[in-house]
């Protein structure tokens, strides 16, 4: 039995009930309502990372932990450069028009250039949010977030191909939650991954890497982010234990090409 | 129109594999600057006939204004993005440095504009002038190491007449050496050596 397995559960020995700290929404604009703040879910991966790999990396590769100043600063700002967020932003969200726009191609099905009031449009979320706040368009939700979805959450969180409805699930879940009328999204997201994070947990412990790749699709970006970290923090667990060389190719320059 | 190109810009970052540089994608990236002149382009004739209106364009939220609105909304939008894809390709570059080492192998060079090429070369001529003030080689193995000199094999080609610290080597690709590790180091990084172990 691998000492490592056994370390884990002994910390964390009630999967069920094991609440990490990023469940209970930190900041206080979320605290009524059930949004669990998974913003910082990426920080997260890259810290569990480290926890193993600190020994046998070379200090400059090291991550540590940011000043509290800067922390708060990433949360605001920083994600104005963040690839991730951007992408996020992209996603497709239906919104109802409440004033008539001039000069747009964003209604398909309109004559002219131009929106009518009370139009229905898809726009992507960056778009939507800023006329939201504006008052001039109302977000519905999303197909990602329909009744079919919903159900299949409930039979069975984990088998459920989230990627092809919206690969930034959670973090799209958040960001609509405060603008549409619908307050059930936060329960839906934290209860689909809790039980999700749960099997990953398992799968990355026990499964080898070939036979997780059955599972792969299936799981949002974030997911994939925290999947990868554990796989990560595994395989340099291994090669602290059996050692290895100390030196190897800088991993930017790509896989080692055949010799001619 | 409408964030589109600037949202390809980044999906294209994006795409490559997790850790590698992709090429600049100038095409990419001259078609994003000329949506924003599009969409800057209708916004002003959006604004011109409300002046011709007389209308006052600050208070006034009537159809025309919602579409100014939604251009200025994609502008500032192909903006982020135009910034997020040269911002994280200058995280990368920098990073380079301490990776890969302060003088690039030809296949990361042109991957780099000429902008990206010299950013990197300032960037580096400071770490080398901290480096020099500071009398220490930061970019070495951190761990101190148990044995100075490490068992090393020639996978790459390696110019002839390199002098070592101690000794000139004829370094023939397959040919297995004894060397100290701080010479060694940067060539490891880069792939044309690998260390032998056992």
């Amino acid at each position: 039995m691998n000492p490592f397995i056994q370390f884990r559960y002994k910390t964390e020995p009630d999967v069920d009930n094991y609440e990490p700290e990023w469940y209970s929404p930190p900041s206080s604009s979320l605290r009524h309502s059930n949004t669990p703040n998974l913003s910082i879910l990426r920080n997260r991966a890259t810290l569990s990372v480290t926890v193993s790999t600190a020994q046998n990396l070379p200090l400059k590769s090291r991550i540590t932990p940011l000043p509290r100043i800067v922390q708060i600063f990433k949360k605001s700002m920083a994600k104005y450069f963040d690839i991730d967020d951007i992408l996020t932003e992209e996603e497709f969200a239906p919104v109802l028009f409440h004033k008539p726009a001039n000069g747009v191609t964003i209604d398909p099905s309109a004559e002219t250039n131009s929106v009518e009031q009370g139009a229905k449009v898809e726009l992507p979320f960056w778009l939507a949010h800023e006329l939201h706040l504006r008052q001039a368009v109302s977000i519905n939700l999303p197909a990602c977030f329909d009744q079919k979805t919903r159900l299949e959450i409930q039979a069975d969180a984990a088998c459920v191909d989230l990627r092809s409805r919206c690969p930034n699930f959670y973090e799209f879940g958040c960001k609509l939650q405060p603008l549409v009328t619908d307050r059930t999204i936060g329960i839906l997201l934290s209860t689909a991954f809790k039980i999700r994070y749960k099997e990953r947990l398992t799968k990355v412990f026990t499964a080898t890497h070939l036979t997780a790749s059955k599972f792969l699709p299936f799981l949002t970006k974030e997911e994939t982010n925290l999947y990868e970290a554990a796989h990560l923090s595994m395989t340099a667990f291994k090669k602290w234990r059996t050692g290895g060389p100390r030196f190897q190719r800088a991993s930017i320059l790509g896989r080692k090409r055949k010799e001619s | 129109m409408y964030g589109r190109k600037g949202y390809q810009l980044v999906k294209d970052f994006a795409s490559g594999e997790k850790g590698q540089l992709k090429p600049f994608n100038s095409k990419l990236f001259d078609e994003t600057i000329e949506e924003c002149r599009q969409n800057q382009r209708l916004i002003q004739s959006l604004m011109r006939k409300m002046e011709q209106e007389g209308l006052d364009v600050q208070n006034n939220r009537n159809a025309d204004y919602y579409g100014a609105l939604v251009h200025h909304l994609s502008l500032i939008r192909n903006k982020r993005c135009l910034m997020a894809y040269v911002h994280n390709r200058a995280d990368i570059v920098r990073d380079l440095g301490w990776r890969v080492g302060l003088e690039l192998p030809p296949e990361i060079q042109e991957k780099l504009t000429t902008l990206e090429k010299e950013y990197f070369k300032n960037h580096s001529a400071a770490i080398k002038s901290y480096m020099g003030k500071a009398g220490i080689d930061l970019n070495v193995d951190m761990v101190p190491p148990k044995d100075p000199y490490i068992k090393v094999r020639v996978v790459g080609d390696i110019d002839e007449g390199i002098v070592m610290s101690d000794k000139t080597t004829n370094f023939a690709r397959h040919s297995m050496h004894f060397l100290k590790r701080t010479d060694a180091e940067p060539y490891i990084a880069r792939g044309q050596m690998e260390e032998l172990t056992g």
